[in-house]
């Protein structure tokens, strides 16, 4: 388990690495100019600028001290706002994004586990086909079409929830609603597939022929072994919950990091766009690294197979 | 009751049967081949069917949509601008949104002095939605064959080498490989597409294919490691069949099922990721336009003039839908032991 765990670390480490690397040189390529009014500026105030930035030096150079400044969590500072440090534009920007994130899983893997649940009790009637239907038309329909959708008709039409921004609690149903349908829809799949095959499995029949009720066994034998391998879609949902944020935060006025990443895409801010990226793969490989880990912790059948999807 | 009638019977009724051991293993009805077999199964599918029904007809119409209203799809023209749709006959029925009347009753088409009629409405330019909403179609389906195409390809060469090949081969390719798999899809895609500056159909589905190509050459991988040293494979190489032959003419037919059904997988995500390019500002460039391009135009004016947004959306809902039920159904058809 401790070589599993480190070998998972080096790869984690290893990749981050690599995307460090490919967006540093990535960015070096972009068209266009960061630089505010960039025709404006005569050659000597271009250069000023540049030598304040570092930009005047070799890449090599750049790429070294980009990395050194990176090891000490220093992401540099946007040449758009006010030379802002980018670490501290993100930590800023995290909050909001990291409740809808939440709030969304919770919600999302809780409505999952009814309908798959309800699915795969009421196995081929007409609950388990509706439940199977509405989770692909889940999976299918994009995001941002939920989220305009239900701010069209929740909160335009019929104004039961605000439209937009960021202000309390109320802010904050549409958009975990939006984000969340996914997860609902992939969660139900999963562990409908899942509790179907425990359900026929022996143990399951010895447990119902001793006489334990039919509840004891649903809650006691069978679910605790189905929803073990519902820990892997954790890190696919992860990714989805991260672009779905970009652009429901949008969609919302949400100010997060989402609305942020994209602001910088627009806007050619390449010190945020580069900071962000990083900030997006490292916290996706971290939840990959743990999904791993904690699924060989809770599952010892997978210990040695490795935790490879 | 079976026992009961059983006993009716009268015992002379019953002849001993002739032992024929030479027709006793003849095979009396053509036998079924796996694509048989997998095309009865997927004909059976109703969600496979219903998937087929209506990609069937979103087709006819992507094929044919872009020439049935007279306009193009780049045909601006300021004095009809904003139009809600208006269908000949539909106008007529009530509940039906095909009456040429906004959202505050106002007819549009009376106010503007426009007598023809535009089915899907047109743009805040004054461009026909329906002809973009099918010509955006087209260039979402491209994308989305395009990508699924190339992934593919790559896919099936790198993971039929490693498997093929094993050993040291094997360790290197899927070393980096499972570094690949662990970069965040989205966030590479982002990357690529910002360096081109206006994004075609190309460009586009070769940004998904950087790393969306190893899941694909996983499951080839999978299934050649699998194979390889099955009987049949093992008679050709005795045979003296070279390597090149062994791969093209016994394994590489062998897997098909699984690399069709990841590729239809791939198609509906193709289509999601581009969308969700064009909503964050790097899809597709004007006046071109796929269906995530004007869903994006459209929400901007979702509130004034819903039509907009709606109908491109629920022509990307259905095309996702229909390709993730089709994919589905061949999965179940082509693997039987995947299915639940």
């Amino acid at each position: 388990m401790g070589r599993y765990v480190l070998q998972r670390f080096i790869y984690m480490f290893v990749t981050l690495f690599l995307i460090c690397t490919v967006t540093f040189f990535l960015m070096k390529l972009l068209p266009g100019s960061p630089l505010r009014n960039a025709e404006k500026l005569t050659p000597e105030q271009k250069q000023i600028i540049f030598h304040k930035y570092g930009l005047d030096k070799p890449v090599p150079v750049q790429y070294a001290n980009y990395m050194k400044n990176l090891a000490k969590g220093d992401l540099g500072v946007s040449y758009k706002y006010d030379n802002r440090p980018v670490t501290d534009m993100i930590v800023g920007r995290i909050g909001p994004s990291a409740q809808l994130g939440a709030q969304a899983l919770l919600l999302g893997t809780f409505m999952g586990l009814i309908f798959g649940i309800i699915a795969a009790l009421k196995n081929n009637t007409i609950y388990d086909y509706s439940a199977t239907v509405l989770a692909v038309i889940g999976i299918s329909i994009p995001s941002f079409v939920f989220g305009a959708i239900l701010q069209l008709y929740l909160a335009v039409k019929f104004p039961i929830f605000p439209v937009a921004y960021w202000e309390s609690f109320a802010h904050t149903i549409l958009p975990t609603i939006a984000l969340s349908v996914f997860v609902t829809a992939n969660v139900a799949r999963f562990s409908r597939t899942e509790l179907i095959e425990v359900m026929n499995s022996e143990y399951i029949v010895t447990a119902k022929a001793k006489g334990i009720s039919k509840v004891g066994v649903i809650i006691k034998h069978a679910l605790r072994n189905a929803l073990i391998p519902v820990v892997t879609i954790l890190g696919p949902m992860a990714v989805n919950l991260m672009t779905g944020t970009l652009v429901i935060e949008n969609m919302y006025a949400v100010p997060g990091l989402g609305s942020q990443f994209v602001n910088s895409i627009v806007t050619n801010d390449y010190t945020v766009i580069m900071g962000t990226t990083i900030f997006y793969s490292a916290l996706l490989l971290l939840v990959i690294f743990l999904v791993d880990i904690l699924y060989g912790v809770i599952d010892p059948r997978i210990r040695l197979a490795g935790g490879n999807k | 009751m079976s026992n009961n009638t059983a006993k009716k019977i009268p015992s002379d009724l019953f002849q001993p049967a002739e032992l024929d051991l030479m027709n006793a293993e003849k095979i009396s009805r053509p036998s079924d081949s796996f694509w048989k077999d997998a095309r009865r199964r997927f004909l059976k599918n109703k969600g496979a069917m219903l998937g087929f029904t209506i990609l069937g007809i979103l087709l006819i119409f992507v094929l044919f949509g872009p020439m049935m209203s007279g306009h193009k799809y780049d045909d601006q023209d300021l004095k009809r601008a904003k139009l809600p749709p208006k269908i000949g006959v539909l106008e007529n029925v009530k509940f039906l949104p095909f009456d040429g009347v906004d959202q505050y009753g106002i007819d549009q088409y009376e106010k503007k002095k426009v007598t023809e009629n535009f089915w899907f409405g047109t743009d805040d330019l004054g461009r026909d939605i329906f002809t973009r909403t099918w010509a955006g179609a087209r260039v979402s389906i491209l994308i989305g064959l395009l990508a699924a195409t190339i992934d593919m390809l790559i896919g099936v060469t790198f993971g039929g080498i490693s498997g093929f090949y094993g050993g040291r081969v094997d360790t290197i390719m899927q070393r980096f490989a499972e570094i690949l798999m662990g970069i965040p899809y989205l966030i590479v895609v982002i990357l690529f597409i910002l360096i081109f500056k206006n994004p075609g159909i190309l460009s586009i589905a070769l940004a998904m294919v950087i790393t969306g190509w190893v899941s694909m050459s996983r499951i080839v991988r999978g299934q050649m490691l699998k194979l390889k040293n099955q009987e049949f494979v093992l008679a050709s190489r005795t045979l003296g069949a070279t390597n090149a032959s062994l791969i093209g003419k016994h394994l590489i037919p062998n897997i098909m099922g699984p690399i069709i059904v990841m590729m239809m997988f791939t198609i509906p995500s193709a289509i999601f990721a581009e969308a969700f390019l064009s909503f964050i500002g790097l899809g597709i460039a004007p006046p071109k336009a796929s269906l995530g391009s004007l869903v994006s135009d459209g929400f901007k004016s979702l509130q004034t003039f819903p039509h907009m947004m709606i109908i491109p959306a629920i022509v990307i809902s259905l095309l996702i839908l229909s390709f993730n039920l089709i994919a589905d159904g061949l999965r179940d058809a082509l693997d039987p032991k995947m299915s639940k």
